[in-house]
């Protein structure tokens, strides 16, 4: 839908609509480009601070996927306002600014409108240098990827609705709530040759935007994935959103070897909410990156494939 | 029927004469059948059932139809996991 | 033991749950489930599954009715724990008539030999019927009589389906129940004492 719009023609403009990239990135001088990205959805937990605290986390993470900082970001707000308690409103609120803080952003402003359904999210302005932009095409044939949170919160929200799997819920609202900093702090010390974050498309799905926007295959070791607590049984029950189907549906590029166990296959399409970054680095720092990464906190970082040729964006998961 | 794990289709007839009579056409026209007691999950009327791969769905069906020999049901499964799924009846 | 449900309508995972109550409210027996998406179908599918139940699925004018089996599957070390009932006694009768020979003395021998299991205590558990035995559990059976009364006294007649088919006689059963050979062979294998005529 976007082709159908004119392609903008100014130089600066150094990431656009053309690639798949999570975030718009606009030079300003030598060493700074601005990036831009917004983010908002209904609510995915029933806590309004918590909720408040995912999606902030959510929309920031796309300016750490560019390798950014963000600066400032705008609160967007959607609620019924007369049919909610106000308290919520503001629990909502709350929760998002304190992810900010904890981001080392500040909230300069919003905007609320009435809607009969609560949405919550941010507009966030990050800097990058122009030179040191990670793109989620650049993946190189031999390049190791490493994902740093578990998957697994679509099938753990379907959960919840279910009300079974508690663990596991609080696991999945705690990883959502994490922000990517970290993780995008530690990873800037290496090279990094391609960066994506995880969220709707699913595990495969953002693999596949890197791989076929870098032109190359990808190979996948489903076993290496990390998953959340509970989130494998809770698959194997069939508590699968349909998103997860209509990802699988979409996706025309995935050979899944017979011996992956159907529950593993409906988490590497089962849609997250605010997951974390995939790295595509060369095999050399691979090692010490993760190590890095799960000093710093991210224990549940690991390597989960690898880039194994030139190629349209064809994934083999065993 | 852990030994027949391979067979993804089964076919349920409307008699066991018609069952005995399919069984001996597949065999002789080479195509490998397991003939088993209908399972506990399908509500079929006659008790016996084949088991095929289905690879070999399209030729047997057309076999079966050139000798007039009436199948019921046919239906995709999953023997270990005791799953069936009907794909078509007559 | 049936249990229906029509989950048609309900939002993800509105199937899943009502299966899960609806199995977790029996010990065995069938759960029929109406659905009417791909998405809830799979996903009934892979709860049942996971939870040891067989499923079979049927389409419905668009719709996808699923029938959900809880067996009562007796393991060995159940079999061998419980104690041997007095009435754990099942009979499988093999042809309409008792003994080879002559068939005429046959069907007399087996017409007493039915009469005298009404005489004698306990009664068994099971009379299993197959091959030309069906012929003994349809209309104008000469034991029909004895076969009532020992159903009245609680004793659990079953006839092989396949069997009935085969003699054209499926809508002619006069007494008990149509069986399979699952049936047969767990009714045989959880008995402390099988008898074949």
């Amino acid at each position: 839908m976007l082709c159908q719009l004119k392609k903008p023609n100014d130089p600066r403009l150094l990431v656009g609509i053309e690639t798949a990239d999570d975030a718009g990135v606009y030079q300003i001088n030598e060493t700074t480009a601005l990036i831009q990205t917004l983010d908002f959805f209904t609510p995915i937990v029933d806590n309004p601070y918590m909720f408040g605290q995912i999606a902030a986390a959510n929309s920031l993470s796309d300016v750490y996927a560019m390798g950014g900082k963000p600066l400032t970001a705008m609160n967007i707000v959607a609620f019924p306002i007369g049919c909610l308690p106000a308290e919520v409103l503001g629990d909502i609120l709350r929760g998002g600014q304190d992810k900010v803080i904890e981001a080392g952003a500040v909230i300069v402003g919003g905007h609320t409108i009435d809607d009969t359904e609560p949405k919550y999210g941010l507009s966030v302005t990050g800097s990058v240098h122009p030179d040191r932009i990670w793109k989620n095409i650049g993946a190189k044939p031999g390049d190791i990827l490493i994902l740093t949170k578990a998957i697994g919160t679509g099938v753990l929200a379907t959960a919840a609705r279910a009300e079974m799997f508690h663990e596991g819920n609080l696991a999945s609202m705690r990883s959502m709530a994490t922000l990517n900093r970290t993780a995008a702090e530690v990873a800037t010390k290496y090279t990094i040759h391609a960066c994506t974050d995880i969220t709707g498309f699913g595990l495969l799905g953002h693999i596949y935007e890197m791989a076929s926007g870098s032109s190359v295959d990808i190979e996948v070791h489903s076993a290496a994935i990390p998953l959340l607590t509970d989130a494998a049984e809770a698959a194997a029950m069939g508590l699968v959103p349909g998103g997860a189907y209509t990802n699988r549906e979409h996706l025309t590029t995935v050979t899944m070897n017979p011996s992956v166990p159907v529950h593993i296959q409906d988490l590497c399409f089962d849609p997250q909410t605010s997951g974390g970054l995939l790295f595509s680095v060369p095999p050399n720092i691979a090692m010490a990156l993760l190590e890095d990464l799960q000093s710093a906190g991210a224990l549940q970082a690991g390597i989960i494939g690898k880039v194994t040729q030139e190629g349209r964006g064809e994934i083999y998961v065993y | 029927m852990i030994i027949y794990r391979g067979f993804d289709r089964l076919l349920s007839f409307a008699s066991v004469h018609h069952a005995i009579r399919a069984e001996k056409l597949l065999l002789a026209a080479g195509i490998i059948v397991a003939s088993v007691p209908t399972p506990r999950e399908i509500d079929i009327s006659c008790g016996h059932s084949l088991l095929f791969a289905a690879t070999d769905q399209h030729k047997a069906l057309i076999i079966l139809q050139d000798h007039q020999v009436l199948w019921s049901k046919l239906f995709k499964c999953n023997i270990q996991d005791r799953v069936y799924e009907e794909l078509e009846s007559r | 033991m049936f249990t229906n449900i029509d989950a048609r309508g309900m939002a993800c995972p509105g199937p899943v749950i009502a299966t899960k109550k609806a199995l977790e409210g029996i010990v065995s027996g069938i759960v029929t489930i109406l659905v009417d998406n791909v998405i809830a179908k799979e996903n009934v599918i892979k709860f049942a599954t996971a939870h040891g139940c067989g499923v079979s699925i049927t389409q419905q004018e668009g719709d996808f009715l699923l029938k959900i089996t809880k067996g009562e599957a007796m393991d060995k070390q159940t079999v061998m724990d419980q104690p041997i009932a007095a009435n754990n006694t099942v009979y499988i009768i093999t042809q309409d008539t008792l003994g080879h020979g002559n068939r005429e003395l046959g069907a007399v021998l087996m017409k007493g030999f039915i009469y005298t299991l009404l005489e004698v205590k306990p009664v068994p558990k099971a009379l299993l019927f197959m091959n030309s035995g069906v012929l003994l559990t349809i209309e104008d059976s000469p034991v029909l009589p004895h076969l009532d009364k020992l159903v009245q006294d609680g004793v659990e007649i079953l006839s092989c389906g396949t069997c009935l088919d085969y003699f054209e006689a499926k809508d002619k059963l006069a007494v008990g129940g149509v069986t399979n050979m699952y049936t047969i062979v767990e009714t045989m294998s959880a008995s402390a004492k099988v008898i074949t005529l």
